[in-house]
């Protein structure tokens, strides 16, 4: 805690936007959503005489059976009991239903299933909890589906519809099955192959290119500048950082990019090995012949190789076959344990075991 | 709906709502327990507790009923049409990037005109099958004004655009596509890629194309290359200009796929770079825990040429709860992940043999969401890299929803790197904040402290602020900036216009 206000001292600019940061969250907490007293109204005393007719769900919500998007009350509703006619709008306007929203997405018809047997009208079933005015489910899982309803082909197909509508499906976020939480980014190349179906319903192949095609020379953080909740590879200046972040998960990089992407950049900012007037970037001992020093080159070499490929994998022309070449003054760079498939005429490793030696 | 119907669901509701007299002094979940339970008694086909209902339906398809789809067939053809088109205009400094040695290059004035255009239509009707037909298009081009400095002012690709045809439990799909996952990991061919599936969950799939070569000429410094290089490079004809024909892959997959219990599949992989072995290998995939709230991903991929695992991922996933709406949520997942760099590069580069250090990863995430859209996020990892000093990557994050269909967003996020040559602090703020039904204000501040000093520098900033405009359907526009101090530029403007046009509908 001392480190960082220590920090924010040295930076006021940044202390400031945190400050404001702060105000922000304080003031959208208090713009939670208000919910309809629906506890108030299903738990009145009625029925009894001189009483009022006890409610249902259906009382106010009965449009609902004969199609999802009249599902919200009108204030036809309230001015049966209620009088107050500015409060009335007040309230059905500071009660947006996003379970009504997302009823109008989807093809359920509700007439049907509550004339089930075993439903018997009860529309608690599926919406447990929707009386509570301090949050609780909004809407059913698709779970609450699945409990009754086999879709195992449909789920192995990919194919959604007509519950869901194809178009509607690519603003929602799953919440349950294929959830994308914490993480999702690392995990989800693993479940790509075999849920290839499930990502379809979803995404095309363009929502892939997105990210992984790097010939677009414009990062995501710049395509897509307003996800601010997301957490992307290339942030802010990430050209500085970029060694850093290579060293520390060295193989990332290869996710999406080949050697070549590094090599473009080094090569127009001559640091590549393959430019004739390139700067060294190394430090002094570099090249020198204690090998033991944590300065020099071999030591790196074996540490993080995909550094060195970022600017030496030149195939023929990689200055590291001069000296590491058979017969050469560096040595055999071939590590402890090395095996492969490959044999000397190999054109790769005929670059330095020249006639197959 | 007749009389007596009504009321005995009055009757229903009012004995649910008595029996719970004491609701009020609850908790959500707990009240709502007490009703189900209650109807659960009568039916207990349909019982179910809310606990069911946030943990995932595992226990929902041991009781479930089986009961058809009440959809009815179309009579006609019913498809997706979906065609987005995104135009980006920026405005900046070329700055960012430094120039020889790492100095700060005089800067210029440029303004990109990138587009991205993507088209779908998905599930239309063919002579041979019903809904059996997916056609796929996603294309980019950019034309640059102001100084270009060499790069060619205009430049474009296709990204992916192929057929699928459905028949019965197979799929063939022509064109450019990718292939993901497995062996392959992330791949782009023109060719075919074929998919099939057995009503008992074995499924396999095969592909076979030339690999797509990004249009890298259109690049000045990079391999396949075009006049620049030629005149930069140390050895200009030692360079191989790849043929077309002599950079292909193939590749194939067997397992086996039931959603409720998991996938297990093995997988092959065979990738030639001008007629040479560029990458051969064998993966291992298994995903366990399909509804489960515990989740183990494996995946393994073993290099036929280097003759060792080039890349190992366990993953355990453990949702303790899952959360609906604004209830409670924990979830924890523990992460290993074993590389052998050298094998992951293209077993063509000379460098692929020079080195056999590998890298672990360990570590995890621990996810809890609170009431009232709050989130706590904390997560660490430790790696050791073989040689030198191991290193580490933590980070906490708090996350802020709020608001009608959550439009606000708060996000405070601090990590910290520690490597053995240099590491950071980093700290984020970033938010999104609604100003009426369709304008949204966004921010984006971030601070870097790094451990060692960078060209004399200690600290970058990057503060980026952008205004969003959603029409109510089809389109949406932003307007932003962002600004940034950093070792390699001392400052930083760049602005940006973007229009974005999405058109998904159903087509009957």
């Amino acid at each position: 805690m001392v480190w960082l206000s220590t920090r924010l001292r040295r930076s006021p600019l940044l202390a400031l936007l945190y400050l404001g940061v702060a105000i922000a969250a304080a003031l959208a907490c208090r713009r939670q959503v208000a919910r309809f007293p629906h506890a108030a109204h299903l738990g009145m005393q009625c029925g009894e005489p001189g009483q009022p007719e006890c409610f249902t769900c259906l009382s106010c919500h009965g449009e609902i059976t004969k199609d999802p998007k009249l599902g919200h009350p009108s204030d036809q509703n309230c001015k049966n009991c209620h009088k107050n006619e500015r409060h009335m709008q007040q309230v059905l306007a500071a009660t947006p239903s996003l379970a009504m929203q997302r009823a109008s997405a989807i093809h359920f018809d509700h007439a049907k299933h509550l004339a089930m047997p075993g439903v018997e009208g009860q529309c608690i079933h599926c919406h447990a909890g929707v009386v509570s005015e301090s949050g609780g489910p909004h809407f059913p899982p698709m779970g609450k589906c699945f409990s009754c309803h086999e879709h195992q082909d449909q789920w192995d197909r990919g194919v959604c519809a007509p519950c869901h509508s194809s178009a509607d499906l690519r603003n929602l976020v799953p919440e349950t099955f294929l959830a994308h939480g914490p993480g999702w980014d690392r995990r989800h190349g693993a479940l790509a192959m075999t849920t290839t179906a499930q990502c379809s319903a979803c995404h095309t192949a363009e929502s892939c290119d997105d990210c992984h095609d790097v010939s677009q020379n414009m990062t995501i953080e710049r395509r897509k500048a307003t996800q601010v909740g997301g957490d992307f590879v290339h942030p802010a200046d990430f050209l500085t950082r970029h060694a850093m972040e290579a060293a520390s998960e060295p193989a990332r990089c290869l996710s999406c990019h080949r050697t070549e992407t590094c090599d473009s950049c080094h090569m127009a900012r001559g640091v590549s090995a393959g430019r004739i007037d390139a700067v060294s970037p190394h430090p002094p001992g570099w090249m020198g012949p204690d090998s033991l020093d944590p300065r020099h080159h071999g030591r790196s070499a074996r540490r993080d190789i995909l550094s060195c490929a970022s600017c030496h994998d030149q195939g023929p022309a990689t200055n590291c076959i001069t000296c590491h070449k058979v017969g050469g003054s560096g040595g055999n760079p071939h590590p402890n344990g090395w095996q492969s498939q490959r044999t000397p005429s190999d054109l790769m490793c005929s670059y330095c075991h020249i006639g197959g030696l | 709906m007749k009389f007596d119907a009504m009321q005995r669901m009055r009757r229903q509701t009012r004995q649910n709502l008595r029996s719970n007299a004491s609701a009020n002094a609850m908790t959500q979940v707990h009240w709502a327990a007490c009703i189900t339970a209650s109807l659960s008694a009568v039916q207990p086909a349909l019982a179910q507790t809310p606990s069911d209902v946030v943990r995932g339906p595992m226990t929902e398809f041991a009781n479930r009923t089986h009961i058809e789809g009440d959809a009815e067939p179309a009579q006609r053809d019913q498809f997706e049409l979906i065609t987005r088109s995104r135009l980006t205009v920026a405005g900046f400094q070329r700055a960012l990037t430094p120039g020889p040695g790492g100095a700060i290059v005089t800067t210029n004035t440029v303004a990109p005109f990138h587009e991205a255009l993507s088209l779908a239509a998905t599930r239309v009707d063919t002579p041979i099958a019903k809904d059996s037909l997916d056609v796929q298009f996603a294309a980019f081009g950019q034309v640059t004004a102001g100084p270009t400095e060499g790069m060619p002012p205009a430049t474009w690709d296709v990204s992916s655009a192929f057929v699928s045809q459905r028949l019965g439990g197979v799929t063939v799909s022509l064109g450019r596509q990718p292939v993901t996952g497995g062996a392959a990991r992330y791949r782009r061919l023109d060719g075919a890629v074929v998919r099939g599936r057995t009503d008992f969950g074995l499924m396999a799939s095969a592909y076979y194309g030339l690999t797509v070569l990004p249009r890298w000429d259109q690049w000045y410094g990079t391999n396949s290359l075009g006049d620049a290089y030629e005149q930069w490079s140390a050895a200009p004809d030692s360079i191989v200009i790849p043929a077309r024909g002599e950079n292909w892959m193939g590749g194939m997959s067997l397992g086996w796929s039931d959603e409720r219990i998991g996938t297990a599949s093995v997988s092959f992989h065979h990738q030639a770079e001008n007629l040479s072995i560029a990458d051969e290998s064998l993966g291992v995939s298994l995903r366990l825990g399909g509804w489960s709230p515990v989740g183990l991903v494996a995946d393994a991929i073993y290099s036929l040429v280097q003759r060792d695992w080039s890349d190992v991922r366990l993953l355990l996933d453990w949702a303790l709860t899952r959360s609906q709406g604004n209830g409670l949520g924990l979830g924890v997942r523990a992460e290993l992940l074993h590389t052998l760099p050298a094998a992951l590069l293209s077993q063509t580069s000379v460098l692929s043999v020079f080195s056999f250090e590998q890298v672990t990863e360990l570590g995890g995430e621990v996810d809890l969401q609170l009431p009232l859209g709050m989130r706590f996020g904390l997560g660490g990892f430790a790696q050791d890299y073989g040689e030198g000093e191991p290193g580490a990557r933590l980070r906490a994050t708090y996350q802020f929803l709020s608001g009608p269909a959550e439009r606000t967003l708060v996000r405070l996020v601090t990590s910290r790197v520690v490597l053995e040559q240099n590491g950071y602090v980093q700290l984020r703020a970033s938010g999104a904040f609604p100003i009426g039904p369709r304008f949204t204000a966004y921010a984006d501040v971030y601070q870097y402290f790094y451990d060692e000093p960078i060209q004399g520098h200690s600290t970058s900033t990057f503060a980026a602020a952008h205004l969003g405009y959603a029409a109510r359907q089809f389109w949406n526009a932003r307007i932003g900036g962002s600004a940034s101090q950093s070792p390699i530029a001392a400052l930083d403007l760049q602005v940006m216009a973007q229009l974005n046009l999405e058109w998904d509908r159903e087509v009957r």
